[in-house]
């Protein structure tokens, strides 16, 4: 009778752990952003915030320890999410919000993309 | 009495963790559903993709991608010289890059229509070093109005951006998109089999391998 009572519970115990083992968590990927540049922060200011993806299902932002999440996989879905640490980095110390997607006229543009601009300009076309 | 229900209690709990261990057994052998290789996940070139590569490679790999994904653009970045150089450039794998937007108009729609219409119709090469230096830019007034001047200046361009052409080239891309049920980019396609998510280049060197022998064989 032990040896059968042993049975069932190595069977059931086996049985929870291939059905917790089927499914791995999707392979995350991650990437460093600086977003001082973004928020004018002052050089003391740890403004690193970091993306990670799955690609499948999840993407969110880190930053100072905090998740925040995004809605869908692709960066462009994480608007909110930035939003967040740009209030997050207003408090830090940093001078201004993020460029948002919506506002052209806040955009400010590195040196090397306005140059790039004007290429793209005067070579995208043949003569 | 009571020792004949707890002996067929114990049978039945023996019973159930049986079905339940088997049922487990079976599951974790079933392939994934991403991992099938299905005839409907098949995919054709269209002019407006964005080819890299000859046409007698061993295999084509299709690339669901977008400027504004940051993983998308890692690719291109960290992943693509490798993959051009040791793959594309020695004839043995075609990248076709299909743009995806969600949004079905803006400055992001526009910016891919005129990647597309450039790509084919120009030179691509400063456009893309600027949508993976700097995406943002395509919000901007400045990129506005070199979209502007470049449709001016070329009369094919014109024609891809102003007409329906480009435009339904991406609606076609987001309705492949969503047909093979892809949830984000980069999302790759080899021989019907769907590759999602990000790949480092050795990742993306086994993956290319392995469909090679299936594509030779």
């Amino acid at each position: 009778m032990k040896t059968k009572n042993f049975f069932i519970w190595v069977m059931m115990i086996l049985a929870v752990a291939v059905i917790s083992c089927d499914k791995d968590e999707d392979e995350e990927s991650c990437d460093s952003e600086d977003l001082a540049a973004d928020f004018n922060c002052p050089v003391d200011v740890d403004a690193i915030a970091t993306f990670c993806t799955d690609g499948v299902n999840n993407s969110y932002y880190t930053y100072a320890g905090t998740d925040y999440m995004c809605t869908g996989v692709d960066a462009s879905t994480c608007d909110e999410a930035l939003n967040e640490i740009g209030a997050a980095l207003l408090e830090a110390g940093c001078g201004a919000k993020k460029s948002g997607s919506v506002d052209a006229a806040k955009i400010k543009l590195s040196t090397m993309a306005e140059n790039l601009l004007e290429e793209v300009r005067t070579k995208s076309i043949y003569e | 009495m009571v020792l004949k229900i707890q002996k067929n209690r114990r049978l039945w709990i023996f019973i159930v963790s049986t079905i339940i261990f088997i049922g487990a057994v079976v599951l974790f052998l079933m392939p994934e559903e991403s991992d099938e290789r299905k005839p409907e996940n098949i995919l054709f070139e269209n002019e407006l993709d964005i080819v890299y590569g000859k046409d007698s490679t061993d295999i084509t790999v299709f690339m669901f991608s977008s400027y504004n994904c940051l993983f998308c653009r890692k690719f291109f970045r960290d992943v693509f010289p490798d993959v051009d150089k040791e793959y594309i450039q020695t004839g043995k794998v075609k990248l076709v890059v299909k743009p995806v937007a969600i949004e079905k108009s803006g400055p992001v729609v526009n910016s891919i229509k005129l990647a597309v219409c450039i790509n084919r119709f120009g030179d691509f090469t400063k456009l893309y070093e600027l949508l993976l230096t700097e995406p943002k830019v395509v919000y901007t007034d400045k990129f506005e109005s070199v979209t502007n001047e470049l449709i001016q200046k070329n009369e094919f361009v014109a024609e891809c951006m102003l007409t329906d052409m480009a435009e339904k080239y991406i609606m076609r891309n987001y309705i492949d998109f969503n047909r093979l049920k892809c949830t984000g980019t980069p999302t790759f396609v080899i021989n019907n089999k769907i590759y999602k998510g990000y790949k480092t280049y050795d990742e993306f060197q086994k993956i290319i391998e392995k469909e090679r022998i299936y594509a030779l064989h």
